[in-house]
C-alpha cells in the first residue's frame, strides 16, 4: 500500500514537473531600441538704450538689468521733455518663443503720471539675427534672433483734463513679458 | 614393476575442453544487426531589424520650422539594436518611427509586447495604439509619452518581416536642457508557444 502512494506520488511529480516544463520551454530572441531624448532650452536677454531730448542735461536715465529684469530710472523729469528707449530682446535659447501674455501695474505708492505721457511711437522691429532671412517679432522669435521695441514718449505740460503735471511726483511702474515656446496653444 | 599412479589431471582437462565445446556452441551463430541512427538538427529562433527611419527629416512634423532633429541607425555590429537620438525636443513635439524586424531564423515567431526600460530599471509596458506616460527621470511627472502601433501580422515566418512602428511625445512637464535616456525591448517568442 505504502509502495503504492509512494509511486503514484512519484508519476504526478513528474507530471506536474514535465507540465511545468512544457510551460516554460520555450525560445526567444529579443530586439532593442536604444534612445536618447535631449530637450531644447528657452533663453532670452534684455539690452536697452536710452536718450533724452533736451539741450540741458537737466533730467537723467539711467538702467540695470538684474536677473531678467530690467530697471528704467528716470529722474528730474519736467513737462516737454522727450524720450526715446529701444529695448531689444534677443532668443538666445534653442527653441523659438513668443510673446504669450504681458502685464503691467503701478508700483504701491506711486503717484499717476500716465495721463501725461503722451506715446509718440511705438513700434515692434524685427531683426534676423540668425541669418535665415526672417526677422523675429513677437509671434515668433527664433533663435538668434531679436525682437526692439522702440519707445518714444513725451512729458507732456497738461493733461487731456487740462491739469497741469505735478511736480516733485514719483512714479513707479512694473511691466512682466511671458514668453513661451512657439508652438504652445493660445 | 611400479605402477604408475592413476592422475585426474586428464579428466578435468576432458571436463574443461566438453564443456568450452558446449559454451562455444551456445555463442557459435550467425547474426546480424539491425540498427537505427538518429540526427536531430534544431531550428534557429533569431530576429533582426532590417530598416528603421523617423519621419521628422526637415520641419518637425506637424510644424512649418525646423527646430528639433531627430537620427536614428541601426547597429551595424549587431542588427539587433536600433539607435534614436532626438535633439533640440520642447513640449508638443512628436515623431514617429518606423521599423521592419525581419526572421532570420528558421522558426515561425510572434511578436510580444514592447517593454521600456529606464535608466533606473523600472519597466513600462506599452499599449498598443495607446498613449503610455513615461516618467523618463523619475520625478514623478511624465515627461514624454510613448505609443506603440503593432505590424498587422504579428506571426512571422522565417525570411518575412513585421513593420512596427513607434511615436514619441514630449510632454509640457519635460525639462528644458534635459537628456533622458531609455531603451526598448521587444521579445519574439516561437510562433506556437503563443496563445
Amino acid at each position: 500500500m505504502d509502495t503504492k502512494k509512494l509511486m503514484a506520488t512519484f508519476a504526478i511529480l513528474i507530471i506536474a514537473l514535465g507540465i511545468a516544463g512544457f510551460a516554460y520551454a520555450h525560445w526567444t530572441a529579443t530586439v532593442y531600441i536604444e534612445g536618447e531624448i535631449t530637450t531644447g532650452y528657452l533663453g532670452l536677454e534684455w539690452s536697452f538704450e536710452g536718450e533724452l531730448i533736451q539741450t540741458k542735461p537737466v533730467a537723467e536715465l539711467d538702467y540695470e538689468i538684474e536677473d531678467g529684469c530690467l530697471w528704467v530710472n528716470l529722474t528730474n523729469v519736467y513737462p516737454c521733455l522727450t524720450v526715446n528707449m529701444t529695448i531689444d530682446v534677443t532668443n538666445t535659447g534653442t527653441i523659438p518663443v513668443k510673446l504669450y501674455d504681458w502685464k503691467w501695474g503701478l508700483e504701491e505708492g506711486s503717484d499717476n503720471l500716465l495721463p501725461w505721457i503722451k506715446v509718440l511711437k511705438c513700434e515692434f522691429i524685427g531683426v534676423d539675427g540668425n541669418g535665415d532671412g526672417v526677422p523675429g517679432s513677437i509671434e515668433q522669435l527664433d533663435p538668434g534672433d531679436s525682437v526692439v521695441l522702440w519707445l518714444k514718449i513725451h512729458f507732456e505740460q497738461e493733461n487731456a483734463q487740462g491739469e497741469v503735471m505735478p511736480q516733485d511726483a514719483w512714479m513707479g511702474f512694473w511691466a512682466r513679458f511671458e514668453w513661451v515656446n512657439w508652438n504652445a496653444e493660445d | 614393476m611400479m605402477l604408475k599412479k592413476k592422475t585426474s589431471i586428464p579428466a578435468i582437462a576432458t571436463i574443461v575442453l566438453v564443456a568450452l565445446a558446449i559454451v562455444g556452441f551456445s555463442y557459435a551463430h550467425w547474426s546480424e544487426y539491425m540498427r537505427v541512427t538518429g540526427e536531430v538538427e534544431t531550428g534557429k529562433l533569431c530576429a533582426k531589424i532590417v530598416t528603421w527611419f523617423c519621419n521628422d527629416k526637415g520641419e518637425d512634423p506637424g510644424y512649418t520650422k525646423d527646430v528639433a532633429k531627430c537620427t536614428c541607425w541601426i547597429d551595424k555590429k549587431d542588427p539587433r539594436y536600433a539607435h534614436v537620438k532626438i535633439e533640440n525636443a520642447y513640449p508638443s513635439y512628436e515623431v514617429k518611427f518606423t521599423c521592419d524586424i525581419e526572421n532570420c531564423g528558421t522558426i515561425p515567431w510572434f511578436m510580444q509586447t514592447p517593454v521600456v526600460i529606464l535608466a533606473n530599471g523600472t519597466k513600462i509596458e506599452l499599449v498598443d495604439s495607446e498613449w503610455v506616460d513615461i516618467d523618463l527621470d523619475g520625478d514623478g511627472k511624465p515627461d514624454a509619452n510613448f505609443m506603440y502601433i503593432d505590424g498587422e501580422d504579428k506571426q512571422v515566418h522565417p525570411g518575412k518581416y513585421v513593420e512596427w512602428s513607434l511615436r514619441i511625445h514630449i510632454k509640457q512637464s519635460a525639462t528644458p536642457g534635459t537628456t533622458y535616456t531609455f531603451t526598448i525591448s521587444v521579445d519574439v517568442v516561437q510562433w506556437n508557444m503563443v496563445e
